[in-house]
């Protein structure tokens, strides 16, 4: 049946190399920047500094490409075990990194940039073709179940949710309580489009909205990460949006 | 080989790929839709690690809690060993995020967590015999107003120390 043959082949788009590679060594950096200063705390968090340590070798080769197939879910799994040694730990941050680290990890990243790709070691770009587009729906259903997750708060509902976040201390970067004080306004206009894009993000697929789409997601955590430490978390929604970038075809560049 | 197989198993490998985002929606959605619907979807999905909830500030709400770790010497006095907003004494995180936020909350929500905290803050000075829990809550300024001073305080627990 032509229907469900082209639906079936939906699900194996062509890669772009450098798209995945953009992947690889964007996850490698979020995860250093996730590791990197509880590597310091190790001793109080994970009891030693072995598994960090070596999940941090593991990030560090799987981004220079080197070894992709192993480095890369050994770094995941490594990443893992942290989350169960600790599950205090764990916040939303982590869990972008850990579910979306999962399909990247087993996607043939290795063919540019890559010490794999100098050596050789490379997987044919038709291989497993599927998990980017598990990558892109997951990323759609994070969006959604956050936008809906929030509808019924009252908090949203009446524009105050981005002044009461912004007015957690526990975040602040800077003091902005004499912004908070006069930005009532400023407040529902925020909190009102962020529940607007984070329900609409799927309009992505649409390629005529893909790019304001993505403009929109990537203004919307640079300001989150300028105004509050939520960890890994604005670097991490930044990196998924590589699934969908559109990437400038490289022979237009030369 | 590989490739041939691929190109033959493609019909079944949308049906899985599809089947998957079906058990990650009814798992993701479980809160929201009264699920898990389907049977099994949401053990399959933990047992792979890829719980999710993706509820980031849901409820920001109009309070802030944080802990404060006092020691308690033999006479009785106290001394602040782990602020409610920064570390005071090394070592202790020193990630401002992690401080703040990761271990913060799981103090004040979780039993264990804050006997364990508690017992590793034993250490931080040696004339301690025992370490007090305290949550320190502060309410957020409504907008236009200004950011109250007033804490309340209550003692979430206190644990003696090994020696």
């Amino acid at each position: 049946v032509p229907a469900l043959t082209r639906l079936s082949d939906w699900w194996f788009p062509e890669l772009e190399p450098r798209r995945l590679a953009l992947l690889r060594i964007g996850w490698a950096v979020c995860m250093a920047v996730a590791l990197v200063p509880s590597a310091l705390d190790a001793s109080w968090l994970f009891g030693g500094p072995w598994v960090i340590g070596g999940a941090l070798v593991a990030v560090a080769a799987y981004g220079a490409g080197l070894a992709t197939r192993v480095t890369g879910p050994l770094a995941w799994v490594l990443f893992q075990v942290l989350h169960a040694q600790n599950p205090d730990w764990s916040t939303g941050g982590d869990s972008v990194l850990r579910v979306f680290g999962a399909y990247t990890v087993l996607m043939p990243t290795e063919a540019v940039w890559s010490v794999d790709a100098r050596l050789g070691w490379t997987r044919p770009l038709t291989r497993r073709t599927w998990l980017l587009r598990l990558f892109q729906l997951n990323l759609c259903l994070l969006y959604v179940k956050t936008g809906l997750v929030k509808l019924p708060n009252p908090l949203w509902q009446q524009g105050l949710a981005v002044h009461y976040s912004l007015a957690l201390q526990g975040h602040q970067r800077i003091p902005l309580d004499a912004l908070l004080g006069s930005a009532a306004v400023v407040s529902k206009v925020l909190t009102w489009s962020t529940l607007v894009f984070e329900v609409g993000f799927p309009l992505v697929w649409w390629r005529r909205a893909r790019v304001p789409v993505l403009i929109a997601g990537l203004a919307l955590h640079l300001s989150i990460g300028a105004l509050m430490d939520v960890g890994v978390f604005s670097v991490a929604m930044i990196w998924t949006y590589v699934a969908f970038v559109p990437l400038p075809d490289p022979k237009s560049l030369t | 080989v590989v490739e041939g197989l691929t190109q033959r198993l493609r019909p079944l490998i949308a049906l899985l790929c599809g089947a998957w985002m079906v058990a990650v929606t009814d798992h993701a959605f479980a809160d929201l839709t009264g699920g898990p619907w389907i049977p099994g979807t949401d053990a399959v999905v933990r047992a792979v690690g890829m719980r999710q909830s993706w509820e980031m500030f849901r409820n920001p709400g109009r309070l802030e809690d944080t802990a404060e770790l006092w020691g308690l010497r033999v006479d009785r006095s106290g001394v602040l060993l782990v602020s409610g907003r920064r570390p005071l004494a090394e070592p202790w995180l020193s990630w401002p995020y992690d401080h703040r936020n990761k271990i913060q909350r799981r103090i004040l929500s979780n039993e264990a967590v804050r006997e364990r905290w508690a017992l590793a803050a034993c250490g931080l000075d040696p004339d301690v015999v025992a370490v007090r829990v305290v949550r320190e809550r502060a309410q957020l300024p409504a907008p236009g107003e200004p950011r109250s001073p007033k804490r309340k305080r209550t003692t979430e627990g206190t644990y003696p120390c090994p020696r």
